[in-house]
């Protein structure tokens, strides 16, 4: 997946070309679930803030100057749809954030880690989520949330410390 | 990524990576059904309500023919309507409630909104949005809405770069869409809290 192929569909998926919509869809929808996961915690979430994603994505897919910066501005809405999702969800529910019942997956989760994200902000997950799942570099999650590469390097070493004193060795 | 922040970024990018995938149930294998969706998602809706509503208009168009018809084009100034159902609009390609929805968005409160049907360029003179899109001609016939209330964090805008703002609280946000063509149509949606709205346009 080159850039110069991101580009032209990009231009065909501007111009409502719908096999150049699918063509971002399927190079970008595992990463949209993992960080959608990550950040709204359940399965449950993740799907609906992944769809969200995309619906957002072909809405405003002509709002998106600089078609090489693609999968980041796509991570981006996917983290803020997840992250919109708990918030609604906290208020529709006025309980604090839990996954349902329903979305419990059945294999065994990495009890620790979920422990310690729960206790982290939804802005902390976010980040987490951006930088490793997206793999994006501190300059490219400041541009997009608005701050310095050096702020997002500081949050995440402090994020990257507190997390790592909270999880078990392997 | 290129800049490692610290000795621990590597344990906890394994142990994210992992829980990640572990964690979500199944990643929709199907990416035409997953893209179909999202299109559908974003699409025009005409809802059985509307389709009755311009069969009662185009009637009573019929009856009564001598009534005037706005004329979009003219230099007449227009006051806003206060709803979609409240204004006496054409038949669009793009309706009045389409574009209501991409501003009445999920978690917004709205308390008012003002509608106009206009041109690009009476909205571009009167009120100077930021460009966010390649955009129509200025002759295009478009949607204004401009509405007030409370939209915490306006999810996803983007600044004159194409780049997504951070979340902000807006007490009024303005939604410009073409109503003459295929799919949304989006102009803008924009954060105008605090900033004036002209009494009338063209």
């Amino acid at each position: 997946m080159g850039l110069e192929e991101t580009v032209a569909q990009v231009t065909l998926a501007r111009d409502g070309d719908e096999d150049a919509f699918a063509w971002i869809v399927t190079a970008h929808h595992k990463d949209v679930v993992r960080i959608c996961f990550l950040v709204g915690g359940s399965s449950d979430a993740a799907e609906v803030a992944a769809q969200s994603t995309w619906a957002q994505v072909w809405l405003r897919l002509k709002a998106l100057r600089d078609p090489t910066r693609l999968r980041a501005w796509i991570l981006a809405i996917a983290a803020n749809e997840a992250r919109q999702h708990v918030r609604h969800e906290r208020v529709r529910r006025l309980l604090p954030y839990r996954p349902s019942e329903a979305s419990v997956d059945a294999k065994p989760r990495d009890l620790d880690l979920d422990t310690a994200l729960r206790s982290l902000s939804n802005d902390d997950r976010r980040l987490l989520a951006l930088r490793h799942v997206g793999g994006l570099s501190s300059i490219e999650i400041g541009a997009l949330l608005r701050s310095s590469p050096a702020a997002i390097r500081m949050r995440l070493s402090r994020l990257h410390e507190r997390m790592r004193r909270e999880l078990s060795d392997d | 990524m290129t800049d490692e922040i610290d000795i621990n970024e590597t344990y906890i990018r394994r142990r994210l990576l992992a829980y990640a995938d572990a964690g979500v149930r199944e990643i929709t294998a199907d990416y035409g059904e997953t893209s179909q969706r999202a299109r559908a998602h974003s699409a025009p809706r005409v809802p059985l309500g509307g389709l009755l509503a311009v069969v009662l208009v185009l009637g009573a168009v019929a009856l009564l023919a001598r009534a005037p018809v706005p004329d979009t084009g003219s230099d007449l100034a227009h006051a806003p309507a206060s709803s979609c159902a409240g204004g006496d609009w054409p038949t669009t390609a793009i309706s009045c409630g389409t574009v209501f929805r991409i501003g009445n968005q999920a978690r917004a409160r709205v308390e008012g909104a003002r509608i106009w049907l206009t041109t690009l360029g009476a909205v571009k003179t009167s009120m100077h949005p930021i460009r966010q899109v390649s955009e129509p001609a200025e002759t295009a016939e478009v949607w204004i809405i401009v509405y007030d209330g409370f939209w915490q964090c306006c999810p996803n805008a983007f600044d004159e770069s194409g780049n997504l703002i951070p979340e902000v609280d807006q007490t009024r946000w303005l939604v410009v869409a073409e109503a003459t063509r295929d799919g949304t149509g989006f102009v803008y949606l924009q954060d105008w809290s605090g900033k004036a709205v002209p009494d009338l346009l063209p």
